[in-house]
């Protein structure tokens, strides 16, 4: 049967981007779909500073504009603004994907590259307030808030780099975690709490936040002597981890409790023909440098794939 | 400057969009806003397709205090739908599937 392409690459985030740079270069005709931006999560970074060659770090912006440029120097065809609502797998083993403007295309292969996106912090007043002082992304929304008091929730790496980009506008920061240490790297928690704006509140989580049209603070509840306190931010950053955007798949492939889809080491699902890589999947870390891997891998594995089917 | 989004300011944001004529979508935007610089492809492309139903224009933050504080704006990219001078919808962030998420809330105010 005829397909509209070779491979159809669900994300247009840095495995999403590689995978495509990898199928364009073998002549593969390559779709990539990204529902909202090229680079994804990595594209808010204000700084990327551990993607080893790039001694004096690079914004997030600049990095998915370069792998954009690279993925359609040899090719592929991206589309941003538009995603894929369905995947169903053919009698055929081809693929038919649904798309986010009603259309459909087809493909012999898909990668899943569809990454995950930040947890939201399950307490009265974050709806009501995301984007009037609720955020998760500080280098969108930290320029707002100039010499105020800030919140940030969490522990990792995203809380500690972004909370660390936070000391450039915010009078002082107040950085909540349930637990009495971060779980960032050595460096970035070094660097952070250094910063005298930098106050952390350990063991502690937030239960509300306040505020009519804007924050006007967060009530905060110590787990170990149980007491509250009202620390009056003007905004709360929240980086409490991620959910894999598994939705239109979760039925498709074997995913694990946290709905990250489990692949093996060639980036197979249990769907031949169907890939999945990155941020989407069940990884051992999740940096940068790795989810370009998988992107590269799922792309070299989509090549044997076809290389073997027209042997058939 | 794009062919289909105008620059708005403060000065010019009475007579530009809310005594329009026309429904007016204003995208709040600034130079450090790598988002904003994602969905601006978006935002000129739905100006396109709507050109002479609705008005799109941009108007930046840093340099637009006022309209931007009498808007509450606190975070960006922030598009905010005016019908008669009046808000009628408001976006936070780069909604999934912009340009058909955009295209849909216009349709409800167009003729």
């Amino acid at each position: 049967m005829t397909v509209d392409y070779d491979v159809i690459i669900v994300g247009g985030g840095p495995t999403g981007l590689a995978a495509a740079v990898y199928t364009g270069r073998s002549l593969l005709k390559t779709l990539v779909l990204e529902k909202q931006y090229v680079g994804g999560q990595i594209a808010l970074s204000a700084a990327i500073d551990n993607y080893p060659g790039f001694a004096d770090g690079i914004s997030g912006f600049d990095f998915a504009q370069a792998f954009l440029k690279h993925a359609e120097r040899f090719g592929a065809e991206v589309r941003q603004g538009t995603g894929a609502e369905k995947i169903t797998p053919e009698p055929d083993g081809t693929f038919t994907v649904g798309l986010s403007d009603g259309s459909r295309v087809t493909a012999r292969t898909v990668i899943l590259a569809m990454g995950r996106h930040p947890r939201r912090l399950e307490v009265p007043g974050y709806d009501k307030l995301f984007g009037s002082g609720v955020s998760v992304c500080a280098t969108c929304d930290g320029a707002f808030f100039r010499d105020v008091p800030v919140a940030v929730v969490g522990g990792g790496n995203s809380a500690v780099e972004e909370g660390h980009f936070l000391t450039r506008y915010a009078s002082q920061i107040y950085s909540i975690h349930r637990r009495d240490h971060f779980t960032a790297q050595k460096i970035l928690i070094e660097e952070y709490l250094h910063e005298p704006k930098v106050t952390p509140v350990w063991n502690s989580v937030v239960e509300e936040i306040y505020g009519d049209r804007e924050v006007e603070g967060v009530r905060v509840r110590h787990l170990l002597s149980g007491k509250t306190e009202t620390l009056p931010v003007r905004a709360v950053f929240v980086f409490i981890g991620w959910i894999p955007n598994s939705e239109i798949v979760k039925d498709l492939v074997e995913t694990d409790s946290e709905g990250r889809v489990i692949v093996n080491e060639l980036m197979e699902t249990r769907v031949p023909g169907l890939f999945a890589a990155g941020d989407l999947c069940v990884r051992p870390i999740y940096q940068l440098a790795n989810v370009v891997a998988d992107g590269v891998q799922a792309a070299v594995s989509v090549e044997k794939y076809l290389e073997k089917q027209k042997g058939k | 400057m794009s062919a289909f989004v105008s620059e708005v300011s403060d000065e010019t944001f009475e007579s530009e969009v809310l005594k329009s004529q026309q429904p007016v979508l204003v995208d709040f935007w600034a130079a450090w806003c790598a988002p904003c610089r994602m969905l601006a492809p978006t935002v000129e492309a739905v100006a396109e397709k709507y050109q002479g139903k609705a008005r799109v224009v941009k108007l930046n933050v840093d340099e637009n205090i006022e309209a931007s504080s009498r808007y509450g704006i606190k975070g960006i990219p922030t598009l905010i739908l005016f019908r008669d001078g009046h808000e009628a919808e408001r976006v936070v962030g780069v909604p999934a599937n912009a340009k058909d998420f955009i295209a849909q809330m216009l349709d409800k105010y167009i003729a």
